[in-house]
């Protein structure tokens, strides 16, 4: 029997329910959080002044070492003149401070995590654990992702609510060679978001042979933190204050890529420079975005530089480049010298890397003003050779360790998509917490060196794989030697499509440290395994990630002295 | 031996010579409806038991009303438990995912499994996906289909009420919406 025009109304109104409202739901929560600033009210590239971040204060000294009390917490930053935007910062700098440091003498940073129980947006519960990226930390001062550091009245996984939050203190032993370091969040799940609403900050750290060498010094010598980001559309809150909240989003996982490029927070900023030789600390603290950087002149002519450090610190030998490639977490010092070019300008451009999302003006970074008066002349010359102690640029294949059966020791770490999850050699960091960390990819002994393949065979993706603790040297691209601004001592790998790395590793030191993506979404969802360096004579380091130093409630800080 | 008795009460030739077309095609779409919770039973039981205890119930429910209809039970009674088994099915869906159910777990940071030492997100409505809206369209359809085997004033009665359900499930999208804060 049919139904009455009356019955089939009535039961419309039933279906009809059903089936939109749910989809009325999504909807109106996309719309709520997903609407960009129109890129019309962008600031214009260029127009903005450069500055860079702020040098940190020591809280206190001793014989030995400097001692600093950093507080995350969220600040109204003016990123978009006019607007202001709610993000993370230390000590309400985003970046943070830069941390100067000298090799051999110690510091111990106290992290106290004063960020909201939850994000005002994101609806997460900003946990952090800090990891001081190019440092061979004990694993316990790593930045290990699952030993977080809790806010106040963030709630745990078992419905406890964390009261007063916590603090950690991170020791740097600093014996490292000088460097471009940069301390960024590394809390498990949440790292992406953490890191992009500005817990970032560079610590460079300075060693007598690097201080001797004629390169630019002092205020010639200048960190780029670059990174991109996105913005919602404005509002006026209650107070009357207009407000551009950042926009995130995860794309399906793949990433998350900006349209408004910063440095040192500023976008597309201009900055005045003499004309003589600068010494820039480029460090790319980006969610995904990768960069083929050239620059270019205002009279329309290429404009080369010099590639003279890389993450682990000076080159061998200084390399000449029209451009390089660089992603997130990689570091390069570069010298760019300005002296033909008084009076005009020189911009930093980007030819993006394929597989990136790009905009209007994610092909310009920043622009340089040159003026006519040089002020201080020393300092500005590259040596033909820059170092000659670098071990782990003299490694060769014939170094690598041999396992039982005589062979050379060779370890493969595929990067890869499966079942929708970003993994390393088909491994989640979920398997590591349920095997209560325990599982590792590979036991290596201190003191040996191995050879480690990365190879991506998607032509979808790019990864920047970064290994903790170590190290290495780029052996072989695709088979052919790496390319001229690779080399020299590395702990990113720019893991193109496609692409097969070979690196030689050495492992100076033991315990369980991280492997994994920086692209911090991949690495959140979950591109993320460890490996563990075992003691000489194979036993197991004593320091453990996850039980060596754990954070403390807040309601102890006040006792604790730093 | 109930299966002897069941095939010399009903047997399956007769019964499909008397079945109409709308209860053949109900009998598939329960049928569909049940198997599709039964295959979703297993990660909702993971997720969170009270759902997988919910998505069995149901599934039970469906596949029993395709055997019902199969076996040619077409009784008001059937007909109308079909009809509200089905309707409570849809109304916790919509529920599901306009509001975080009660009892509902909380979320690890997207979505990722529990572990110890991890906070988590406060519970929150489910998404909308392929497979559960295919479901709910299978389930409305089944509805409608019920409804022409009822008669006269019964039916009038039913689709006054489902009417209302309609009518409530608005009224509960805009409470939600606007707690949500998704209206501004």
């Amino acid at each position: 029997m049919s139904l009455s025009r009356r019955d089939v109304i009535k039961t419309g109104v039933f279906a009809g329910a059903a089936v939109a409202l749910p989809a009325v739901k999504l909807a109106g929560v996309g719309a709520a959080t997903a609407t960009p600033f129109p890129e019309t009210l962008l600031p214009k590239p260029f127009t903005r002044p450069f500055s860079p971040p702020p040098v940190a204060v020591p809280y206190r000294k001793d014989t030995t070492c400097d001692y600093y009390k950093m507080s995350m917490q969220a600040v109204d930053a003016e990123i978009l003149p006019g607007y202001k935007t709610t993000v993370f910062g230390y000590n309400g700098s985003v970046p943070g401070p830069t941390i100067q440091a000298v090799q051999g003498r110690q510091v111990v940073v106290r992290h106290i995590n004063a960020l909201p129980a939850q994000h005002p947006i994101l609806g997460y519960t900003p946990w952090t654990s800090v990891h001081l990226h190019g440092s061979a930390s004990l694993p316990q001062y790593d930045g290990y992702a699952s030993d977080i550091t809790m806010p106040m009245g963030g709630t745990r996984e078992d419905g406890s609510v964390c009261v007063d939050g916590e603090y950690k203190d991170y020791h740097y032993p600093n014996f490292q060679p000088a460097r471009t370091l940069w301390y960024h969040d590394h809390g498990v799940h949440h790292t992406a978001e953490n890191a992009y609403h500005g817990l970032v900050g560079m610590y460079t750290m300075y060693d007598a042979e690097e201080r001797a060498l004629p390169i630019p010094q002092g205020k010639y010598d200048v960190p780029l933190i670059i990174g991109d980001a996105m913005f919602q559309a404005p509002f006026t809150d209650a107070a009357g204050v207009k407000r551009a909240p950042l926009l995130f989003s995860l794309d399906d996982q793949s990433g998350h890529w900006g349209n408004v490029i910063m440095v040192n927070g500023t976008p597309w900023p201009i900055m005045k420079v003499e004309p003589r030789k600068y010494r820039f600390r480029v460090l790319i603290a980006t969610i995904s975005r990768s960069f083929k950087f050239n620059f270019k002149a205002s009279t329309g002519v290429a404009v080369p530089y010099q590639v003279i450090a890389t993450d682990g610190g000076l080159m061998p030998a200084p390399m000449t480049v029209s451009s390089h490639r660089q992603l997130g977490g990689e570091r390069y010092e570069i010298v760019i010298d300005f002296s033909k070019y008084a009076g005009k300008t020189v911009d930093m451009l980007n030819t993006s890397p394929k597989n990136n999302i790009n905009y209007a003006n994610t092909d310009k970074v920043m622009r340089f003003q040159v003026g006519t008066v040089v002020t201080d002349t020393r300092n500005n010359s590259v040596p033909t050779t820059l170092t000659k102690k670098r071990d782990i640029m003299n490694l060769t294949e014939a170094m690598v360790a041999k396992d039982a059966n005589g062979q050379p020791i060779v370890r493969t770490l595929r990067l890869e998509r499966s079942n929708g999850q970003w993994t390393v050699n088909g491994t989640t960091w979920e398997k590591i917490i349920q095997s209560n960390y325990q599982f590792v990819e590979a036991q290596p002994l201190a003191g040996t060196v191995e050879k480690w393949i990365i190879q991506n065979n998607s032509g979808g993706w790019y990864h920047p794989l970064h290994i903790h603790l170590v190290d290495f040297k780029v052996l072989r691209r695709n088979g052919q030697p790496p390319m001229a601004h690779e080399l020299g001592p590395k702990d990113v790998v720019y893991t193109g499509e496609n692409e097969t790395i070979e690196l030689l590793v050495k492992f100076d030191s033991a315990g369980k440290y991280m492997v994994h993506c920086h692209n911090l979404v991949h690495e959140d969802h979950d591109m993320m395994t460890q490996f563990e360096v075992l003691e000489p004579d194979g036993s197991k380091c004593w320091d453990d990630p996850m039980i060596s130093a754990v954070a403390k409630d807040m309601s102890m800080e006040a006792l604790d002295v730093l | 031996m109930s299966s002897e008795v069941s095939a010399m009460t009903f047997p399956v030739h007769t019964a499909r010579a008397t079945r109409s077309n709308t209860v053949d095609v109900a009998i598939l779409m329960a049928a569909a409806a049940g198997l599709a919770h039964a295959f979703s039973t297993p990660t909702h039981w993971r997720w969170w038991q009270a759902s997988g205890v919910f998505f069995a119930l149901i599934a039970v429910a469906q596949l029993g009303l395709a055997a019902a209809l199969f076996l040619n039970r077409t009784s008001t009674k059937v007909v109308l438990a079909g009809i509200w088994s089905n309707v409570v099915v849809v109304t916790v869906y919509v529920a599901s995912r306009l509001v975080a159910l009660p009892g509902q777990p909380g979320q690890t940071a997207h979505g990722a499994p529990k572990a110890p030492g991890r906070s988590f997100l406060p519970a929150a409505p489910e998404g909308v996906g392929a497979f559960d809206m295919f479901s709910l369209l299978v389930e409305l359809g089944l509805i409608v289909l019920l409804l022409t085997l009822l008669q006269g004033r019964t039916r009038t009665r039913v689709t006054s009420a489902l009417m209302y359900c309609g009518i409530g499930f608005c009224a509960f999208a805009v409470w939600s919406l606007m707690s949500g804060g998704a209206i501004r």
